[in-house]
């Protein structure tokens, strides 16, 4: 009708929804979880930023002193600490320049100041932001305080801070800083490259031949997940280290600098370029390659035109996880580096080494660059990927071809053995009494309660960590990815909170760590008192590893039926319900992956939790660490195992538990 | 979106109500000033309609019409603009669908895979302080209303469609809604599954008396299980009527265009029972537009009536200036009807397009190529004006 074309909305108020219990409860439980992620995340990312840009220098002229004759009733006329220095010069220029903690004490603006004196002396400061100490307390202010000589001598003033770049201006300005950004880009591009094409190999194989063992392969290469990433490092020492069995190999060139970070990073990083270029590859469909066999296209010319342009994303997605990876990567560089500085361990050395934390901060921006750029690139990527998808496609069916079946075997075998050779030599070391004199096996390098790192406890620690996590971590992750999956309106709300759930992702370990340090070691923060416990190891972690646990859920729910809610609500039963009844079980095994991504992770991190940890919570992957920095190399390795047994064996619990239980609670899946 | 064309007269399925609901009670349902934005496209431009108590409602429409708009808004999942909504005397217009009095089901059915096809049904009775053998019992009683209680242990993936949509149905109804919304909830299936749950719906409505709306695209549908059809077009109501005003009686081009199948013809009006056409005119049905003006005269196919090439003797010919002489272009064999297209020098460019049923077709001898008369009844030639 006519009436239509020229429709304008009537003026008055939009309508909205009146709000049932069901809708405050969803909205409260987003709310919590948002709050968590604001401050586990948002808010110390946002602390360590300002940090990066503050600088702080001892201002003079904010602080004036009078000084009493020996009565101590007459005063002398106020003069500003700066006129003071400008006579006597008792403070050099260069020592104004400050961090945080430095301090300057007031004494050394009176060449004759004596503690016994009956003078006394009066400070005060010019503007209100002036600060100073007695002893430990805090003073400050524009109102005259009075000391006698013996206070006085305790009274210590405090830098002023400010913001500015001349952080940044310092760390570009020391080359042997700089020079950093190159060596970890490099290695990172490198190890890329490498690792990309190698897993596009094996994932090539497994998906397009008939040769055998592929099972075998599959689990293979899904092993270096099972270890922490320094544990690469440690076999690659007893390979090519200076006793290394292998040495002679490298003709010449040493295993510790970047020979040995590649073929480390290439090791751990196998495994997660494999799993998403398998996915691309596995996604292909058989009627291209029917067509181009009709068209009489050459294998090569097909393995060009078909299966590369298929897989693109998901190899161009798997570079930049692999890039992202190794940049980020603390453990294997910290073990092997050597001489060779890369981003993540100069956070570490500037923190732990230097306690020069605002260039920690610097550092740590710095990484994030990278990290950022390459995580946006692979969303993009990914998002392309399942474009892709079609649901008619038909899979790809290999047939058998002898002589490219055992090419691909060969490809397989090779990197296999790899794998295995760096395991087993960890094992071995584990289990040597003394390379490479006494090489008689037994069990004294398990006894790690005669090392330093924390001993046995360590471990327990670690279990106690990666339980927490995955149990936690499960909750959280799922009810947070339901919240935004299923809820309606607040769109904003979802929105920013799916963006935060995004971002640990380009946040490397390290950079959270230390945002950590700032946001929480701070005494007037009220959630202080969790530094130093297990808690903020277990928040770390579950923050650390959130966006992939947070995308496995999100998958799992986008898979049911949207409708589910509305049929709900409409027989009145309250979202729980259908929460536990429904939406639980059905995702029950996404929610089983989750929790063991979790749990293996906690097991193997090291880049968060090293600056989080106390005597109380030591963790055994930082353990490796520190054993393996206190020349412990063999104990490091015994307990490098022991994660990867554990992480092993709950692999195959959670394979059992999978198998009996979900057959008996998926049995609706089974048409 | 289209369906295949109701061919010859005796195929129009035009239900025959032995009452029609009463004209006189109280709405059940009062839509009124209802309006629906997103962004700066409206969907839903002041949209009003009632519903009588156990009636069943349509909303028919081409997709992008806004007709499931309006079904999530009586629904509260996408709570409209502006407007108001009233149900059973209560104003619901902003009410949480927890809140509202209504079984939905959807298209996709929305079974709970993981439950069982009882305890699917029992979802809406369980926490409601009932109990559990009369749960139990009124879910025997649903699953044998929509004849599946073999079924009750099974689950929802080891049921056909049609198996699984009588579930959806059943679950809905088995809280004992006012209203009963139906989203599309034919259009997963096959044809002849279909065909065969339109009259299972249908009879299920009829006997528990729900008020029902449903929506659809498909014309057919409408037409065969309606009391009343809404036929709706760019976020507004284009008319309200029985099956049989609004395939009979179209009172826009759209709906007639819409609804089954037309020939249209654009010309002028010559007087308020004339168009031209051709050399001479055609009485067309009686309307209101001035003489002169610009219409669209509209002739369904099936509604042409086919005549020998010659006069016979005795030949009923409702209107003799109606009947034209006519080449046989080409014919289409579609299986219940032949489709015949037809020129002549009269039509100008466009053929006309007539449904014939096979008989005709044998008795009179038409094949292409051939000649024939057609007549076109004045009263179902109708006429719209053409909007520029």
């Amino acid at each position: 009708m006519a009436a239509s074309a020229a429709a304008v909305l009537p003026p008055g108020k939009t309508l909205r929804q009146s709000l049932d219990r069901d809708d405050l409860v969803k909205r409260g439980l987003m709310v919590v979880i948002s709050l968590y992620l604001l401050f586990s995340l948002a808010a110390p990312l946002y602390v360590m930023l300002s940090k990066s840009v503050s600088i702080y220098c001892f201002d003079l002229s904010q602080f004036e002193f009078q000084v009493s004759d020996e009565t101590g009733a007459n005063w002398n006329a106020p003069a500003t600490a700066q006129a003071l220095n400008a006579a006597t010069g008792a403070v050099p220029a260069a020592d104004l320049a400050a961090g945080s903690d430095s301090r300057l004490a007031a004494t050394s603006f009176f060449k004759d100041f004596s503690f016994r004196s009956p003078v006394k002396y009066r400070l005060r400061g010019t503007s209100e932001q002036t600060r100073w100490l007695v002893g430990s307390q805090p003073g400050g202010g524009i109102t005259w305080q009075e000391f006698d000589s013996n206070t006085f001598r305790r009274v210590t003033l405090r830098p002023m801070q400010a913001y500015g770049l001349d952080n940044f201006a310092a760390y570009f300005g020391t080359p042997a800083l700089s020079r950093s950004i190159w060596n970890s880009v490099l290695m990172a591009s490198l190890s890329t490259v490498i690792t990309t094409a190698v897993a596009f190999g094996l994932a090539y194989a497994l998906s397009r031949s008939l040769m055998p063992f592929k099972g075998f392969f599959r689990l293979v290469t899904a092993l270096p997940i099972l270890v922490p990433s320094l544990l690469p490092g440690i076999a690659l020492v007893y390979l090519f280290g200076n006793q290394g069995m292998l040495k002679g190999l490298l003709m010449g060139h040493s295993i510790y600098g970047p020979i040995g970070i590649v073929v480390g990073s290439v090791f751990f990083t196998l495994p997660h370029a494999f799993l998403i270029i398998s996915t691309a590859l596995s996604i292909s469909d058989a009627r291209h390659y029917e067509a181009a066999a009709s068209l009489r296209a050459s294998r090569w010319r097909t393995f060009w035109t078909v299966t590369v342009p298929g897989a693109r994303y998901g190899i161009i997605s798997a570079a930049f996880v692999v890039f992202t990876l190794v940049i980020t990567d603390f453990g294997l560089p910290k073990v092997i580096g050597g001489q060779y500085n890369m981003l993540a361990v100069d956070i570490y050395k500037q923190v732990i080494g230097q306690q020069n934390f605002e260039m920690g901060a610097v550092v740590s921006v710095i990484l994030l660059v990278p990290a950022v750029v390459a995580f946006a690139v692979d969303r993009l990527m990914q998002k392309r990927q399942v474009a892709l998808l079609s649901a008619r496609a038909v899979p790809y069916q290999p047939k058998k071809n002898p002589r490219f079946d055992a090419l691909c075997f060969a490809w397989c075998a090779l990197v296999a053995l790899f794998i295995l050779t760096i395991i087993g030599v960890c094992q071995l070391a584990a289990l040597v009494k003394l390379w490479p004199y006494d090489m008689s096996l037994g069990l004294n390098n398990f006894a790690f309660d005669r090392m330093d790192g924390g001993g046995w406890a360590s471990y327990w620690n670690s279990i106690r960590l990666a339980l927490l996590t995955a149990v936690f971590g499960t909750v959280v992750v799922f009810t947070g990815a339901y919240m935004v999956e299923k809820t309606d309106g607040f769109g904003a709300g979802r929105a920013a909170f799916h963006f935060l759930a995004m971002l640990p992702m380009a946040v490397p370990g390290m950079v959270l760590g230390l945002a950590y340090i700032f946001f929480f070691n701070n005494p007037a923060n009220p959630l202080n008192g969790i530094y130093g416990t297990m808690a903020i190891l277990v928040v770390c972690t579950v923050t650390h590893f959130y966006t992939v646990a947070h995308l496995t859920a999100l998958t799992a729910l986008k898979q049911i039926d949207r409708e589910f809610e509305p049929v709900a609500a409409s027989l009145k039963q309250p979202f729980h319900k259908l929460f536990f009844r429904v939406t639980v079980p059905v995702c029950l095994p996404a929610i089983l992956d989750i929790s063991i991504y979790l749990f293996v992770n906690a097991m193997t991190t090291v880049s968060a939790v090293v600056f989080l940890y106390s005597t109380h919570t030591q963790l055994a992957s930082v353990a490796v660490l520190n054993m393996d920095d206190a020349g412990d190399v063999a104990p490091a390795a015994a307990m490098g195992m022991m994660i990867f047994y554990t992480n092993a064996g709950v692999r195959i619990l959670h394979a059992l538990f999978s198998r009996v239980v979900l057959k008996r609670t998926q049995s609706w899946r089974i048409r | 979106m289209r369906h295949e064309p109701i061919a010859a007269e005796n195929q129009v399925r035009v239900p025959v109500r032995p009452s029609e609901p009463n004209r006189d009670a109280p709405a059940y349902l009062r839509i009124s000033g209802v309006w629906k934005s997103f962004g700066d496209f409206l969907a839903l431009k002041d949209v009003s309609l009632d519903v009588k108590e156990g009636e069943f409602v349509c909303f028919l429409g081409p997709s992008g019409c806004g007709k499931t708009t309006l079904l999530r808004a009586i629904a509260g999942l996408d709570l409209q603009t502006r407007g108001m909504v009233v149900q059973a005397g209560r104003d619901i217009s902003v009410l949480p669908p927890s809140k509202r009095d209504y079984g939905i089901v959807f298209q996709s059915y929305a079974l709970f895979p993981n439950l069982t096809i009882e305890k699917n049904i029992a979802f809406g009775l369980e926490n409601t302080g009932r109990p559990r053998a009369e749960v139990e019992a009124r879910v025997q009683e649903l699953l044998a209303l929509v004849g599946l209680a073999s079924q009750a242990k099974k689950y929802p993936a080891q049921l056909s469609g049609g198996q699984q949509q009588r579930i959806a149905l059943a679950r809905a109804m088995a809280i004992s809604p006012g209203l009963l919304l139906l989203d599309e909830p034919l259009s997963a299936l096959d044809a002849k599954v279909r065909v065969h749950l339109r009259h299972e719906i249908k009879e299920l409505q009829r006997r528990l008396g729900v008020t029902t709306i449903m929506v659809t695209h498909d014309q057919e549908e409408a037409l065969s299980m309606a009391d009343r059809i809404v036929v709706m077009n760019h976020g507004v109501i284009e008319q309200v009527g029985t099956p049989t005003e609004i395939y009979r009686h179209p009172k826009s081009l759209f709906v007639a265009d819409f609804i089954g199948e037309t020939n249209k013809i654009a010309t002028k009006l010559v007087d308020a029972k004339r168009v031209a056409f051709g050399a001479g005119g055609l009485r067309c049905a009686e309307n209101r537009l001035a003489a002169g003006a610009e219409v669209t005269a509209v002739i369904r196919p099936v509604d042409i009536i086919p005549h020998a090439a010659k006069a016979s003797d005795g030949e009923a010919v409702g209107t003799p200036e109606n009947l034209l002489e006519a080449n046989v272009v080409g014919m289409e064999y579609l299986g219940a009807f032949w489709r015949v297209r037809l020129a002549a020098e009269r039509f100008g460019e466009t053929p006309l397009i007539a449904d014939f049923s096979i008989n005709a077709v044998r008795r009179l001898g038409i094949a292409a190529g051939g000649q024939m008369r057609v007549e076109i009844p004045a009263e179902r030639l109708l006429v719209f004006a053409r909007s520029a």
